[in-house]
């Protein structure tokens, strides 16, 4: 006979979700419904539009060459490091690249905090009308959400590669340096997810907070504008961390502070760990609520 | 009902519902949710959309569950799919479970039919390649032809739910739950799937079954649970429930119908009609407790209906063509105006054969007024030309309008039993009965010569008025 399963009043305690066991159980036995879902999500995105998927791609091109525009010859800002870092005197348009760079991680964070409380809130179906494990549209939206910085990233290195000629072998380790940045969006995107559910506001809240988030990190500018006395403090940002690290290894070629990144990865995996706790414990209400 | 769990007494349910209830908290605000949930203070009001549901379900058994919009049928099945959670109580599930709580509402818009399809396996842990090889049996049965592959968000509902019943059916879970699923289809389908479920059944799958067609519900399930304001009012045989459901519609419409009645009846000059005391709950303490099938105010009740020979001798068994007397008799708790008896035969399907009432059968001798405990026996007498089998005696008495006191207020119910008594009409000796029953006519045949058609002039017709008459009538005499 099959497996009993209960229902009852009694919600599974919060600390039942505090072990990675069941979180990693619910990735591993959904992985084909994420991967369903993730893939649907990419194309679905941009369905109608006459380009379609191609979105995707154009998105982060038009971004690319806004910031050529608007840093290169309006503001005509210089990156401090970026004479010294990037072949030296003569880097023409190379003076976007740490924009860019900067802005492709920030977006990706962005991206998943201001969808993050739609997820869920936009799918009333999945909540109340079908048995349908909720928890994995968060996943779901992170995954997405990594094609922006993907594609970007991609677009960087080719443009590097007209402008500057070369990119440092370093680069290479981009993606671990960049690894830290998903578990902290994951249990950002988990607590919002539920949360949006149960206060609606939640989604204005993160637009404002995300813009702010924005200019609290060093996408448009570079870290050392920052008054000496504060810089302890401004470096606790785990974005600024990974954005900091990625322009190491990408643009200056540099070794990245493992063990600063290595202090954002403990500290993400704590996030997503409570993140995902958070939800499984309110997941029971969200149909009373939605 | 024991309130023990069937696994401890070594019987393994498919689902154990104990003692289940949702309770809903309706706010005036969300700004009164936000401060309940800070302060703990109660700001919101409770409402009970299910309460103290009880039932077990062994596999391989169909259940049907019956009840009015609202009456808590879809909340019972959400918290058995386990899309909501219950305030108290709890449900013990055994299977896989599939449910189509509402039509085609797990699809994504988004997505085609075919990736539902698979999209739907993988939520119940099929995988793609599983999936595939059940599509083309999917296919054959939804019957969407090339809609299959296009955008589930331009399908008909018609569409929705073949392709849902479909995938539902596919997934061979062990348990179904169908919430309202035949009443979007056309008749073919829904025949297709009853007949689809007779088969699921007999492989052993157990359902649960919501709808509102009592012949399907009948039908394909066994037993049947009703549920009346969120409350479980019964749980038994199918049929029995269906037929309180329906006795309870009527029963909700006749108490609002008193309550008016009485409203006007307190207004009227010569009140008094109706004893204030006659409200329903008194009724239902001072009364056995109702049969299935009986309902009413009480004011007026039947003590006695029962189907005689021509000698008065109680019978049950009549011969075709012989007189059927039915005796009721009726006592009134309360001074009536405006009583009514009605009769009705019934065959053994439900469907009403004929009926009367008293007062338009005998105008002359209308039964305008009754006093209090008085009582009354009414005497019908008919033939029998039934087909042979069982038969039903209906009884209905009734306070017709009455414009004196309020005008154009609806017929009051003041007791009713269906199947108040039955009868068997016996196989004829002579001939058979070619319908429900054998309706008198008058017949008479002749010969024609040829046939009479339009375009003949009556001149013609005329001309073969002379002999062949004569012969006819001899034919038919001889």
């Amino acid at each position: 006979m099959s497996q009993l399963v209960i229902r009852t009043s009694i919600p599974t305690p919060l600390r039942a979700y505090l072990s990675p066991l069941p979180l990693v159980a619910t990735l591993a036995r959904h992985r084909g419904l994420i991967g369903q879902f993730t893939s649907r999500e990419i194309v679905e995105r941009h369905r109608g539009a006459y380009l379609g998927a191609a979105w995707n791609v154009i998105n982060p091109l038009i971004s690319l060459a806004i910031y050529t525009f608007v840093f290169g010859y309006v503001f005509k800002s210089r990156w401090q490091e970026a004479s010294d870092g990037i072949g030296g005197q003569a880097i023409g348009g190379a003076f976007v690249l740490p924009f860019f760079l900067g802005h492709a991680l920030f977006h990706f964070f962005s991206e998943c905090v201001n969808r993050a409380p739609g997820l869920v809130a936009s799918r009333p179906n999945l909540v109340k009308k079908v048995v349908f494990p909720v928890e994995i549209l968060p996943v779901v939206g992170l995954l997405s959400s990594l094609v922006y910085p993907a594609v970007a990233v991609g677009c960087l290195l080719l443009v590097q590669m007209l402008l500057v000629g070369s990119v440092p072998p370093t680069a290479l380790l981009l993606p671990l340096v960049v690894a830290p940045l998903v578990p902290l969006c994951m249990g950002i995107s988990w607590v919002l997810a539920t949360m949006g559910v149960y206060i609606r506001d939640v989604r204005q809240i993160t637009v404002v907070l995300t813009q702010l988030a924005m200019f609290l990190t060093p996408v448009f500018y570079p870290v050392d504008r920052i008054p000496e006395q504060w810089r302890g403090v401004y470096m606790l940002n785990p974005v600024t961390i990974v954005i900091e690290n990625a322009r190491s290894v990408m643009l200056w070629g540099t070794w990245p502070n493992w063990l600063a990144l290595g202090g954002v990865m403990l500290f993400g995996l704590l996030v997503m760990q409570l993140g995902y706790a958070v939800f499984m414990r309110t997941r029971q209400g969200l149909s009373d609520v939605i | 009902m024991s309130s023990e769990l069937p696994e401890q007494r070594g019987i393994q349910a498919a689902i154990s519902v104990r003692g289940l209830g949702k309770k809903y908290e309706v706010f005036h605000s969300p700004t009164d949710r936000l401060r309940q949930t800070l302060t703990g203070h109660k700001r919101g009001r409770d409402i009970w959309a299910i309460k103290d549901v009880s039932f077990d379900v062994m596999p391989g058994e169909a259940i049907g569950i019956i009840g009015r919009n609202g009456s808590g049928k879809s909340t019972l099945m959400q918290i058995i799919a386990g899309t909501l959670a219950p305030t108290v109580g709890e449900v013990h599930i055994r299977g896989r479970l599939a449910a189509l709580l509402e039509l085609g509402s797990g699809f994504n818009p988004y997505f085609t039919g075919r990736e539902n399809a698979i999209l739907s396996g993988s939520i119940m842990g099929l995988s793609r390649k599983q999936m595939e090889a059940r599509l083309p049996e999917i296919e054959d049965f939804a019957e969407i032809g090339d809609f299959i592959d296009e955008q589930v968000s331009i399908y008909s509902s018609g569409m929705h739910a073949r392709l849902a019943f479909a995938v539902s059916v596919a997934l061979e879970p062990d348990i179904l739950i169908l919430d309202e699923i035949l009443s979007v289809g056309d008749a073919g389908f829904q025949q297709r799937c009853i007949g689809r479920l007779h088969q699921l059944l007999a492989g052993g799958v157990t359902l649960l079954f919501v709808s509102h067609a009592a012949d399907a519900v009948k039908s394909i399930c066994r037993k049947g649970l009703l549920l009346v304001k969120g409350e479980q009012v019964y749980f038994g045989s199918a049929r029995e429930a269906v037929d309180l459901y329906f006795s309870s519609l009527r029963t909700q419409q006749s108490a609002r119908s008193v309550q008016r009645y009485e409203e006007l009846a307190d207004r009227a000059a010569n009140a008094a009609i109706i004893e204030p005391s006659g409200t329903d709950a008194a009724i239902d303490a001072e009364e056995p407790p109702p049969l299935a099938g009986r309902y009413g105010t009480g004011h007026a009740h039947f003590e006695s209906v029962r189907c005689l020979d021509k000698a008065g001798r109680p019978r049950e068994g009549f011969e075709f063509g012989e007189v059927v007397v039915l005796e009721l008799t009726f006592k009134a708790a309360t001074p009536i105006l405006k009583l009514d008896v009605i009769v009705r035969i019934r065959d053994k399907s439900g469907v009403d054969l004929f009926g009367i009432s008293i007062n338009e059968e005998v105008p002359k001798a209308k039964l305008t007024h009754i006093a209090e405990g008085r009582g009354v026996r009414v005497i019908v007498e008919f033939i029998n030309t039934f087909r042979a089998g069982p038969h039903g005696v209906t009884a209905t008495l009734i306070r017709a309008p009455n414009r004196r006191i309020g005008g154009g207020e609806g017929v009051v119910t003041l007791d009713h039993i269906d199947t108040a008594a039955a009868f068997e009409s016996l196989p004829r000796a002579q001939g058979v009965v070619r319908g429900k029953f054998q309706y008198p006519c008058r017949v008479s045949w002749e010969f024609v010569e040829r046939p009479i058609d339009s375009n003949q002039t009556r001149a013609s017709a005329a001309a073969f008025d002379d002999g062949p008459d004569d012969e006819l009538v001899d034919e038919r005499d001889s």
